[in-house]
């Protein structure tokens, strides 16, 4: 039997655009059955990191292993994309097929069978209210809709491993809440969560560990108990990225009125 | 309450609202300027540049034109010469706005509606800035050129033709607008999209056509007329000889001014084939050519009149088509709205009082639709576009009514266990690929831009239907084969413009193939499989209309069916190559470019001419049989074109079957590179 020591790591990994060095350096190291949170303000590399995690974009530099299998070969790639579920950024639907058509595709990619499918499917369209909506194409859908999609898309195949980029982003209070009950029991069964989000509560509530990147750098990452020691997740984060939150701006012609 | 403001803080907050919008729209050029790759800097300026050189060329080209064709043409027809000019114009401008169906407002309601701005400045703005179009600038340059110029050659009165012009603009420009509009309240509803993208070009070829139908038409009509007097004519001769029959031949010829030979020949059409005709034409070579007879003697005299009066009567006739055409003109003018410019230029050099209500009927229907335009604009941005959905809805939504609906979705729940498209197995291939075959199928079938791209080979034959018409073939069926295979070839010509790019259709449903852990030969073997279908139903509808058409034999026919099927495995190999190494973005549900970029295009059309080398290679089975039949005769009873072409469609499937697992390590290779393209500019 095979152990996996980390669900993913990566060494040195860095992304350059042009002039701009979106990932640099990042020594990420994910263990198994963790609900891991990844944080950073706008434009720090939160999407361009999991990109490259999830094989959507290739590394300028470093090394990345998913599952034990390594991402920049790309036979080892289709090993380790077999096991993994993931929301992209701007997610990976295609316009002209409705949810349930999208589900099937999704399912015989990942060679489930038919009957498997069809019952997931069902359950996965119950969950998150997307059963209302099933004669819609998806070009038809709200960006809501299309982010429960493709949750119910990237849980189909039962991974090992979830990537979820910004996955509460658009979508209503009650699928959150169906959302979020959904992922914990996923982890307490045993699989791996990697998800980014602005939304400090959610990741505070739900996550075991923590990741913070800034300006493309990892800048601090450890367990959620540790990061209690000194703080709540808001302050410890806005402590790490330098922001200060009393720090407002005097505009005192609000007051000219 | 609010304090009323003076009228002059009111007129100038207006102009500082258009002050804004005005720099707003700069601004917004300047940084698309800026953000674009220095080849497309580069590329914009030479545009640029080469637009205004072009205005001002058309500008004295029109000048020149205006002095020196009035002159050529008489006075009667120079209306002609504005109708050309308009026809020209509509077709241009008819494709320009096809190929922008959505309306693209310079400024989108929806981010101003929230700010102290009115609705009218608003629209008025993007009204104006929608004039500022290349056909238009191009019209105008023209025209002014023009008029100009017909001043020189008929006098000032030609400065009278720019009222009508300027109602003719606004007009045309009133009337796209509110096309504009309407199409962008439809094209709202997704599915209500796919049927306009469909729905327009195919509009643009009917109406494109239309001129020619009707001249075909009349040409057909005209000749019916002539032939009708004719028959009449040589009634009415055979009377007239019945009459005369008692009387001397000599004494009845000299007598008898109309010669009715000549009217014979006159209404022949194909005359130099007409024997009566022939005749006298023998007669008069044969006068000519014997000088040494040293007089005309009368049968030859007789025969120079026939072939003059021949002439002459040809001419009548010609002079009465040609009054004929102008007639229609001068009524088409009148009655065919973009034509009224025309019917105003007439009528000012006529003198008549049409020009006022051609000019006043312009003008009105430029009021009427910009003020329903506004009306439409204002409701759109309201949101009240789709009144009858929203009345259904409210019917639908009374407690019984939604117990029925209930009620009848029921069955249909149970009913989905049916196998869907997306569920079907395909024989012979994995359960990967055809998760992929069934996948691209639905998403094809339901994808307008697609559905295009699939229907206009089938348009080529009536298109080209003239052109075969005056096609005089020799009796080799090879060639005929050839000529069926290659507009075959033709019709897979067109479809590489879809599969050639076939990712950027897929838009952000392309990461799906990336994040999947599929081999990715069985990827373009899936997108291959899928396309299968079409090509063959395109190629065999092709092979069938131009093979009935050029009358070709059983076996030269199956053997270019086969052929054509042989083509189609490099093909597929081809389209992949430009799939992955030349994609480019393209705007959601439609075939536009996104970003243009010079490179990949200029790749992929270069890519492209490999068809007509696979063509050719294709064709060796047939060049051999011909070959054979010419040097060998005595193998002439063998088809051997078609026995070649089954172990030729068999090398090319092994070829295909060969190449494709390295196209697969390509894809792999190039797809984040891929992904970033066709979804770059478009999320």
């Amino acid at each position: 039997m095979i152990v996996i020591p980390t669900a993913i790591e990566t060494q040195q990994l860095t992304r350059v655009f042009g002039n701009q060095t979106a990932v640099d350096s990042v020594d990420l190291k994910v263990a198994c059955e963790t609900f891991y949170g990844f944080l950073g303000q706008n434009g720090a590399g939160k999407s361009t990191t999991i990109k490259m995690l999830t094989g959507l974009l290739s590394p300028t530099a470093g090394t990345i292993s998913v599952l034990g299998c390594n991402m920049l070969d790309h036979t080892q790639s289709l090993e380790a994309k077999k096991q993994i579920g993931v929301i992209p950024e701007n997610l990976a639907l295609f316009d002209n097929l409705t949810a349930i058509e999208y589900l099937i595709f999704i399912g015989r990619i990942h060679g489930l069978e038919r009957e498997t499918i069809r019952d997931r499917s069902d359950e996965m369209l119950h969950l998150p209210s997307l059963e209302r909506e099933t004669k819609k194409l998806v070009l038809e859908y709200s960006h809501g809709m299309r982010k429960k999609l493709s949750l119910a898309a990237a849980l189909l195949p039962n991974p090992k491993l979830l990537f979820l980029d910004e996955p509460f982003e658009g979508v209503d209070a009650v699928a959150s809440l169906t959302i979020r009950d959904l992922l914990s029991s996923f982890v307490a069964k045993g699989s791996t969560v990697f998800l980014t989000s602005h939304v400090l509560e959610i990741v505070e509530r739900l996550c075991t560990h923590v990741g913070i990147i800034q300006s493309g750098k990892l800048i601090q990452q450890c367990s959620m108990d540790e990061l209690h020691q000194s703080g709540t997740l808001e302050q410890c984060f806005l402590q790490a990225t330098g922001a200060d939150k009393n720090q407002v701006a005097k505009l005192e012609w609000l007051d000219q009125r | 309450m609010s304090i009323p403001q003076p009228p002059n803080a009111f007129l100038s907050g207006v102009f500082a609202h258009f002050q804004t919008f005005v720099w707003l729209r700069w601004r917004i050029r300047i940084n698309q300027l800026r953000s674009s790759s220095g080849i497309g800097k580069a590329l914009s300026a030479i545009l640029l540049v080469s637009f205004a050189m072009s205005c001002v060329v058309l500008l004295v080209a029109g000048f020149v034109v205006g002095i020196v064709l009035p002159r050529l043409v008489p006075r009667e027809y120079y209306f002609l010469l504005w109708d050309a000019l308009i026809a020209l114009f509509c077709f241009i401008w008819m494709v320009f706005v096809a190929t922008d169906v959505q309306r693209t407002d310079a400024i989108t309601f929806d981010r101003i509606l929230h700010l102290p701005v009115s609705f009218s400045q608003a629209f008025a703005i993007n009204y104006l800035s929608s004039l500022l179009n290349m056909p238009l600038i191009s019209l105008c340059a023209y025209s002014s050129g023009f008029i100009l110029g017909s001043c020189f050659a008929i006098g000032p009165i030609a400065l009278l033709f720019t009222i009508p012009f300027f109602a003719f603009l606004i007009a045309i420009t009133a009337l796209t607008y509110q096309l504009q509009g309407w199409l962008a309240a439809i094209m709202a509803n997704p599915r209500r999209r796919q049927l306009v993208m469909i729905a327009i070009p195919l509009c643009i070829i009917i109406v494109s056509q239309l001129p020619s139908f009707f001249a075909v038409r009349f040409a057909n009509e005209d000749a019916k007329r002539i032939r009708r007097e004719h028959e009449t004519r040589v009634a009415e001769t055979a009377r007239a000889s019945e009459l005369q029959s008692d009387h001397s031949s000599v004494v009845a010829t000299t007598e008898n001014p109309t010669s009715e030979k000549a009217g014979e020949i006159s209404v022949k059409p194909e005359n130099a084939t007409n024997p009566i005709d022939r005749d006298a034409k023998e007669r008069v070579e044969i006068a000519i050519s014997d000088p040494l007879s040293g007089e005309i003697n009368s049968e030859q005299r007789k025969a120079i009149q026939e072939v003059e009066e021949g002439k002459r009567v040809r001419e009548h006739e010609r002079a009465a088509v040609t009054a004929l055409w102008i007639a229609r003109m001068h009524q088409a003018n009148l009655l065919v709205p973009p034509l009224w410019i025309a019917g105003c230029v007439e009528s000012i050099l006529a003198g008549t009082l049409h020009v006022f209500w051609l000019t006043g009927a312009m003008a009105l229907i430029a009021f009427v639709s910009l003020r329903r335009n506004y009306r439409q604009t204002l409701r759109y941005y309201k949101g009240e576009t789709d009144s009858r959905a929203a009345a259904t809805y409210r019917l639908n939504s009374t407690p019984g009514d939604q117990r029925a609906n209930g009620a009848m979705e029921a069955p249909a729940k149970n009913g989905r266990q049916r196998l869907l498209l997306v569920e079907r197995k395909f024989p012979m291939v994995s359960e990967e690929t055809s998760a992929i075959i069934a996948m691209t199928l639905q998403s094809m079938t339901r994808a307008p831009e697609v559905k295009l791209y699939l229907l206009l080979p089938l348009l080529i034959p009536f298109i080209m239907f003239g052109i075969l018409q005056t096609w005089k073939l020799p009796e080799i069926d090879e060639l005929k084969a050839a000529i069926v295979i290659g507009f075959s070839a033709c019709c897979l010509f067109i479809t590489s413009g879809l599969l050639g790019n076939v990712f950027a259709y897929d838009r952000a449903g392309f990461r799906a193939f990336v994040l999947s852990p599929i081999r990715r030969d069985r990827i373009l073997l899936g997108r291959n499989l899928a396309t299968l279908p079409f090509l063959l139903l395109q190629t065999l509808l092709m092979e069938l209309a131009i093979g009935l058409f050029f009358g070709i034999s059983f076996d030269k026919f199956l053997c270019a069916v086969i052929l054509s099927a042989s083509i189609l495995p490099p093909f597929s190999l081809l389209t992949n190559v430009m799939a992955i190494l030349t994609p480019f973005p393209l705007a959601a549900g439609s075939i536009q470019p996104k970003q243009f970029n010079l490179v990949p295009i200029f790749c992929s059309f270069a890519l492209s001419m490999l068809m007509p080398v696979m063509t050719g290679i294709v064709l060796l089975p047939l060049g051999v049989e011909w070959l054979l039949d010419r040097f060998f005769q005595s193998t002439s009873f063998i088809p051997i074109a078609l026995l070649l072409s089954i172990p030729w469609l068999l090398g090319f499937l092994f070829l295909y079957r060969w190449l494709l697992p390295w196209e697969g390590k390509l894809l792999a290779n190039r797809e984040k590179e891929l992904l970033r393209i066709v979804t770059s500019k478009i999320e």
